[in-house]
């Protein structure tokens, strides 16, 4: 037999090798994702767990109620049902919403419903878990009290914002 | 009587009986309010509370409240254009009167349009007497219990009186 057409071991282990890669399962991990909602307030972008949102509303009038605290301006009418709106400018340490231009996110978390005034919605949008990570210990600011994490989104630094957290803090 | 008849009786009182109640529980859900509106907040009490309405003078006593004042305004500014002066029956020794604005109308409405409160709200407006919300015609009509403020008032004064 001529030495030419004999395999060299090293061509059979190359080809084992080659063998191997080809049949190799490739086990794709679906990477754990979560939709947020995506916000602006006073030109900061936040955002709340989608699970939190059950809607966005259009602005609507706004009943004021005497005696109430100013992060509440007062009582909304969603369908013959009776809401309450949080300026949650009150809790990122901003100026009070002038009611103005606004949207009303209806936030509903446990026991907890309430709407939410926010400015806009940037996007509504599902995100790797782990691109959320815990806040820079050096964040201060009254938002510090409502944040789930932080993540960056599209190029800027979007904070993440507890319903649960929230509703906690406010007490009447 | 024949049997017959008996029976025929017996069935129409019956049948009396459950229109009565059916009447009856229809009489019960419906609520007569005497609207008016402080500031632009349009508020309904039971017209029963009410003993009487007066035009308001310049005048000044123990007994005479500015709404907006016992309600809770806080800085917000409230001008009166046509006041009034309400009697309302609190069942107290002292009579209990306050100034409204623009008497709005009497009218009977149906329990079940009234909304409770939220609740993240409602603890607070409990306080104050408010109760409910009505919405009717595009705004909302607080419900309000002068008893029930009166109540809260008393109790307040009362834990903030030294032992």
């Amino acid at each position: 037999m001529e030495p030419s057409q004999e395999q060299l071991k090293s061509e059979q282990i190359l080809d084992e090798l080659k063998r191997r890669q080809r049949t190799k399962d490739v086990v794709d991990v679906e990477e754990e994702r979560v939709k947020v909602v995506i916000f602006s307030c006073v030109g900061n972008r936040y955002a709340f767990y989608g699970a939190d949102i059950r809607e966005i509303l259009p602005s609507s009038e706004i009943s004021w109620v005497p005696c109430l605290p100013e992060y509440l301006p007062g009582l909304i009418n969603v369908r013959g049902d009776i809401e309450s709106v949080i300026d949650i400018r009150h809790f990122l340490g901003e100026g009070l919403n002038d009611q103005g231009k606004f949207l009303i996110a209806m936030a509903v978390k446990g026991d907890f419903h309430s709407g939410i005034m926010i400015d806009s919605i940037e996007d509504v949008v599902d995100i790797p878990v782990n691109i959320i990570h815990a806040p820079l210990t050096t964040l201060s600011g009254a938002a510090r009290d409502l944040v789930a994490g932080e993540m960056n989104y599209a190029g800027a630094m979007v904070t993440l914002l507890d319903i649960e957290k929230l509703a906690a803090l406010i007490t009447l | 009587m024949s049997l017959t008849g008996e029976i025929q009786f017996v069935r129409a009182k019956v049948a009396d009986s459950a229109y009565d109640q059916i009447e009856e529980r229809q009489e019960a859900n419906f609520l007569n309010l005497f609207l008016f509106s402080v500031g632009g907040v349009f508020f309904g009490i039971e017209a029963d509370q009410v003993a009487e309405v007066t035009a308001c003078k310049d005048e000044k006593a123990d007994d005479l409240f500015w709404f907006h004042e016992e309600m809770g305004y806080g800085g917000k500014v409230v001008e009166y254009h046509s006041p009034a002066t309400i009697t309302i029956r609190s069942g107290r020794v002292l009579p209990y009167r306050v100034i409204i604005d623009s008497m709005e109308d009497i009218a009977e409405f149906s329990c079940n349009d009234i909304r409770v409160l939220p609740p993240l709200l409602e603890p607070m407006a409990l306080r104050r007497g408010i109760w409910g919300v009505l919405p009717q015609n595009g705004r909302m009509i607080l419900l309000l219990d002068f008893k029930r403020l009166l109540r809260e008032t008393e109790v307040k004064t009362a834990d903030s009186k030294p032992e």
